[in-house]
């Protein structure tokens, strides 16, 4: 899989890791039993400190999104798609907070939100199409 | 840990690179410059050769190496940084250290064993005469002693090096370091070793225990010069820099940066003022040592009086190395013209920003430029004590001083490496120096046009300074810069050879056929008088031009009857007395009475019967020349010596004025002596065009009355084409002449007739003139004056 | 476990110009530590002073338990050093360089050297003077670390190098560290020493001003931002350790550090502030924070 770091942004980048790691799994791209790189391969192409790989892999494996493998590496843990999707869910739901207090912060409504929400949600469906795909 | 002897190796390999072009430049040289030495040589048809300047090259060369090898190994590193990179790795400094002593030793060796080779060959190629100064150099002494020296330069140069960070700084103090220690070891080996020596075995050599102890006192020396070397070359790698120095290298190696200090000038400064401040912070204090050395040997030169023989102190001795010194100094001068841009090719900063690079050029120019005027300026002061002091000698050494300078400012520029151009501008000014002195040993008198050379050189380097500011030194560079640089070599030739084909006289047809047919004439009648006229012999003792010092009075015992016996002689002439004695017998009076105790009255008579002699064989050399049995030569060596000798010595106390009246009748007329001379002249000089160039040697010669005319350049064929047009008119004019005599001898007239001599190239010059000093004015109104 | 780099009350002047003053540190082994400073701040004579190049006038220097001063020899035996605009041989070809070097260090320098030059593309037969920048930055790279040095220290080897070969330095630091090697890197890319680097140490007018882990640091380091009702209004300074303050309009800034979680409390109805927001901040505005002297720092601290 393909990783998007930016490093000085407000999310640590261990962080950074962690969730696209968690949304790769939930999205399918990693699959149950699939190896990921190990720490060295993973730090030279990203151009990220080893340690902070380390510390990723890490947290994800407290998360029980990652198990070790004996002398092999790390491996996708067969029943952590639906922990990803639930991790996934839970940062849209910390992204919709936020626009919301932004949004109430700034004085729109909360109709002037809904409505908003609404129209966008029916904009989506269309973009979709009839199969119902979002992607 | 790491490989001691892989570690050296690559050490080895790593400075013999570096030191390559240096070595090639040197080895270069010698080849060329012997070769040059040699076709020079043969083209002057020399016939005795002398070691002398070969040896001096076979000195000077590896020398020269031994001063850049320090400045490349050491100052090449230390500019380029990597010195500083080979800090930081795992280098142990002995390595380091080491190894670029035993690249320079091993060069040195190398150099010297090629210099040796190249004349040793020479020396048996081409023969030549003994030279004592030679075979006392070819000694193990001599041999030891320029060894000793040049390892004593190499050892010193490291020093420096590693004294200094900056590499022209290091060349710089090398020499006062050298003269000290010249110095010193001349009189400590004069005062410990020498003297003790000599006065202790007056007649013997140098040798034995003595000399042994010298050369290791020697040894030894140079083991201390080669541990501080060490010890200095250790505090170099190995410690940390010394925050003062760091300001002061900073200034040397950052002139774009203008000071602090600079803040209170208002405005901008001018492109000029700019230009030349920058060029003074770059080179201002480089300049300003060499011109303080260059002073400080002129001086030397000039203040020290010179004892032509005799002994010589120290101070005189050395002498010698004022020479080469301030040569040396005007040589970097004319480098440090365009060194400070060429360093890290700072020079592409102007390129970059589109300024003239006129102004640049001569901005460049102006103060080492003069700075050498200067210096020059200084040695047209008379010195002290010298006899070779004069105005034209002082005006071509301060010429010699500005060709070098131009010469130097050229290879200071089209040399890519700015610490190789200091040792490759003087190989380039000794190239120019041999060219000069081939060109002018033929024509001494077109010495001005030397100054061609120097306007060439510098109108190279203008040419060329946008080219050196923009592009790396390439092929089309070098290309064009040696074009420039033959361009100076060769024009000044060209033009004093177009000069002499201009002033090369026109062909005079109609003379010559006037003389042919008079020469014919007197040809056709000779055989007849041969059987008319009984031989008359002339014995050689009547030649009163011979060479040599009468340092030993003649025989003149029984001269009286000798004389008699002369006079009486109808056969010949110089049978009984010889030229030395006549003379003899007119000058010291003392030595004469001292020598035959001939008392007054004899030595009168003596007197006046050689007068009559003398006349008697004026009389009948002129006769006999007249009628074509004798040339030119026998008139100016008998004749015309007699009659001087006759009338400087005609006093009427000799005898009575019947005595003396006879004597004046004895004298041949006025018109014997104009037939002889005119016979003799023109048969001179129809022998001379029956002859055709010979080769002698390699050189071409002609012989005019046993002179050969044309010395030396008559291997050009136009040369001898203006030889013999030069022949003819002089020849013409004498002739013209004889009838009313020669011009007086201090009239302008006499000069431009001696000038019409000396274009002929008759060698020696001196004789060929006074040849017919007697056919003067004056010598016949003298003649005329006795006989009335 | 013996540090790596060891500094104690550092002190350095050249002339006028005090270049390090008082600097202490203790450098782990196994650690990828930033050097942060300004031009001129005394990363370099820091630098310097641990190859050897420069003693310092008081205090002492070790690096991997030896002294500077007098151990030179056998710390570069075990350190790689790349300088800013590397002084090479530039007549050598790499692999002439390569040969070269290699006398100087253990066997197998030579292998790892040529597959290093392999992996950076750098042409072989080509003369250093001929090469872009940026092969002899790495050819200097190759150089310095082909021995597996225990330490490697950069000095600014990125300025002015093209994002692939920059992109190759940060990938061989990350090697490095990866095996567990010290690397000392004195830079001004933020954005690659953010990638990197564990620890930072920010250094200013010859102090040392912050040595942190580089995690702590931007997590434990906020930018508060508040807006008043008046433009002459003054607020209260927020809680914590305040680096800078500024104010535009009716605008205030500060840049804390260690910013307690109730910190809002501070700020009630009658502060004169209308808004409050704090945002995490980024290593290059610490780094401005910590370096900008033109900056106002407020010197009373607040704790609640």
């Amino acid at each position: 899989m393909f990783f998007s770091i930016e490093p000085g942004g407000d999310v640590p980048i261990y962080e950074q890791i962690v969730r696209q790691v968690k949304l790769a799994v939930a999205d399918g791209v990693l699959v149950g039993g699939q190896m990921v790189p190990s720490v060295r391969q993973l730090a030279s192409e990203l151009a990220i400190n080893p340690n902070t790989i380390a510390r990723a892999y890490q947290q994800l494996q407290t998360d029980l999104v990652l198990e070790p493998l004996r002398g092999r590496g790390m491996i996708v843990r067969r029943d952590s798609v639906s922990r990803c999707t639930k991790a996934r869910n839970s940062l849209v739901g910390d992204a919709v907070r936020r626009v919301l207090v932004d949004a109430l912060s700034g004085g729109m409504t909360p109709e002037d939100l809904r409505e908003l929400f609404e129209a966008e949600l029916r904009r989506q469906a269309e973009l979709a199409g009839p199969n119902g795909s979002t992607k | 840990m790491m490989n001691t002897s892989a570690a050296m190796t690559r050490l080895i390999w790593k400075d013999a690179i570096t030191i390559k072009p240096l070595v090639i430049a040197v080895v270069a040289g010698i080849v060329a410059f012997h070769l040059i030495a040699v076709i020079g040589g043969y083209l002057a048809g020399t016939q005795t050769w002398t070691i002398g300047p070969f040896l001096s090259l076979w000195i000077l060369m590896p020398n020269l190496l031994a001063i850049g090898a320090p400045a490349m190994l050491v100052g090449t590193e230390e500019d380029a940084g990597t010195l500083r990179w080979l800090r930081t790795l795992p280098v142990k400094w002995q390595h380091v250290v080491g190894s670029k002593l035993i690249v320079a030793f091993l060069s040195l060796l190398g150099v010297w064993a090629i210099a040796s080779l190249v004349v040793f060959i020479v020396s048996i190629a081409i023969p030549h005469q003994y030279d004592a100064m030679a075979s006392d150099l070819f000694s193990y002494a001599g041999v030891a002693s320029l060894l000793f020296y040049s390892l004593l330069l190499l050892l010193t140069g490291f020093v420096t090096a590693y004294l200094i960070r900056s590499p022209i700084g290091a060349l710089l103090l090398l020499m006062p370091l050298m003269i000290a220690q010249s110095i010193f070891s001349g009189i400590f080996a004069k005062s410990w070793f020498l003297d003790p020596f000599h006065r202790a075995y007056p007649v013997e050599p140098f040798g034995g225990f003595p000399m042994l102890a010298l050369c290791l006192l020697g040894i030894g020396y140079l083991i201390i010069l080669w541990m501080l070397q060490r010890w200095l070359g250790k505090r170099r790698m190995i410690n940390a820099e010394r925050s003062y120095l760091l300001g002061l290298s900073d200034d040397l190696g950052r002139p774009y940066r203008p000071p602090a200090r600079l803040i209170h000038v208002k405005g901008k400064p001018t492109p000029y003022r700019a230009l030349m401040w920058q060029q003074s912070r770059q080179i201002a204090p480089l300049a300003s040592a060499l011109v303080l050395l260059a002073i400080v040997s002129l001086l030397w030169l000039k203040l020290v009086p010179m004892p032509s023989y005799g002994q010589r102190n120290l101070f005189q001795h050395f002498q010698e190395l004022a020479f080469p010194i301030l040569f040396l100094c005007v040589i970097w001068l004319g480098v440090l013209v365009f060194y400070g841009d060429s360093v890290r090719r700072r020079c592409s900063y102007f390129a970059d920003r589109g300024i003239s690079p006129t102004m640049i050029w001569w901005t460049r120019l102006l103060v080492p430029g003069l700075a050498c005027l200067a210096i020059a300026a200084l040695t047209l002061a008379p010195s002290a004590g010298k006899h070779l002091d004069t105005w034209p000698v002082n005006l071509s050494f301060a010429g010699m001083l500005v060709v070098v300078f131009a010469v130097s400012q050229f290879a200071s520029q089209i040399t890519a490496r700015p610490i190789l151009s200091f040792l490759v501008a003087p190989i380039i000014v000794i190239f120019y120096t041999m060219l000069a002195v081939a060109t002018f040993a033929f024509y001494p008198t077109y010495i001005p046009v030397i100054a061609i050379a120097v306007v060439v050189l510098l109108f190279a380097t203008w040419r060329l300074t946008p080219r050196w500011l923009s592009e790396r030194p390439e092929k089309p560079f070098y290309i064009r810069a040696f074009g420039y640089g033959a361009a100076a070599a060769l024009v000044p030739i060209l033009t004093i050879y177009v000069a002499r084909v201009s002033t090369t006289p026109s062909f005079r047809e109609d003379w010559r056929t006037a003389m042919f047919a008079k020469s014919d004439a007197w040809q056709a009648a000779l055989p007849q008088k041969i059987q008319d006229r009984q031989n008359v012999e002339i014995s050689p003792n009547a030649y009163g031009r011979s060479s040599g010092y009468y340092l030993l009075v003649p025989e003149l015992t029984d001269i009286i009857p000798k004389l008699k016996n002369e006079l009486a002689d109808k056969n010949g002439i110089g049978n009984n007395v010889g030229f030395s004695q006549l003379k003899a017998l007119f000058t010291s009076d003392h030595d004469l009475l001292a020598n035959e105790r001939l008392r007054d009255e004899n030595l009168t008579e003596a007197k006046r019967l050689a007068l009559q002699v003398l006349a008697k064989w004026s009389h009948v050399v002129r006769e006999e020349v007249a009628e074509v049995r004798g040339d030119l030569y026998l008139l100016t060596a008998i004749a015309d010596p007699a009659e001087a000798l006759l009338i400087n010595n005609m006093d009427a106390s000799l005898g009575t004025p019947e005595q003396m009246a006879e004597i004046a009748a004895m004298i041949p007329d006025a018109e014997l002596r104009k037939r002889s001379r005119e016979v003799a002249l023109v048969q001179a000089w129809r022998n001379y065009q029956d002859q055709s160039w010979y080769q002698e040697g390699y050189g071409y010669q002609k012989n005019f009355s046993n002179q050969s005319v044309s010395h030396m350049i008559a291997w050009l064929p136009f040369e001898r084409r203006r030889a013999d047009r030069f022949l003819d008119e002089a020849v013409k004019m004498t002739h013209d002449r004889i009838a009313t005599g020669l011009p007086q001898q201090d009239s302008l007239e006499y000069l431009e007739w001696q000038k019409l001599w000396s274009q002929v190239g008759v060698q020696p010059t001196s004789t060929a003139r006074s040849q017919f000093a007697n056919w003067t004015r004056d010598h016949q109104t003298a003649i005329a004056r006795i006989r009335k | 476990m013996q540090p790596v780099i060891s500094l104690d009350r550092v002190y350095k002047r050249f002339g006028h110009t005090i270049a390090l003053e008082d600097v202490s540190i203790d450098i782990p082994p196994g650690v990828v530590f930033a050097l942060l400073g300004e031009n001129g701040a005394g990363k370099t004579t820091m630098i310097r002073i641990l190859t050897g190049f420069l003693n310092p006038d008081s205090g002492n220097a070790t690096v991997l338990g030896k002294p500077c001063e007098k151990a030179g020899l056998d710390i570069r035996q075990s350190i790689g050093y790349v300088s800013d605009a590397p002084a090479l041989y530039e007549w050598m070809l790499p692999e002439e360089i390569g040969w070269f070097t290699s006398a100087f260090y253990q066997e197998g320098f030579l292998d790892r050297y040529h597959q290093l030059i392999a992996d950076f593309d750098v042409p072989n037969g080509v003369r250093l003077k001929n090469l872009s920048k940026g092969q002899r930055a790495k050819v200097a790279l190759a150089l310095a670390t082909a021995h597996d040095p225990q330490l490697l220290i950069l000095d600014e080897p990125t300025s002015g190098l093209d994002p692939m070969v920059r992109r190759q330095f940060l990938e061989s630091m990350v090697d490095r560290a990866a095996l567990g090697r010290t690397v000392l890197l004195s830079s001004h890319q933020i954005s690659e020493v953010e990638r990197v680097a564990d620890w930072i140490g920010i250094i200013h007018h010859g102090h040392l001003k912050m040595v942190q882990p580089l995690e702590k640091l931007k997590s434990s380091t906020w930018i508060v931002t508040a807006t008043m009702d008046d433009s002459c209004a003054v607020a209260v300074l927020p809680p914590g350790k305040v680096l800078t303050e500024s104010r535009n309009g009716r605008q205030m800034r500060w840049v804390v550090q260690n910013l307690p979680v109730n910190w809002k409390s501070g700020y009630g109805s009658d502060s004169g502030v209308t808004n409050l927001s704090a945002s995490q901040a980024s290593l290059e505005d610490i780094f401005v924070a910590v370096c900008d002297d033109r900056a106002h720092r407020p010197v009373a601290e607040v704790t609640t």
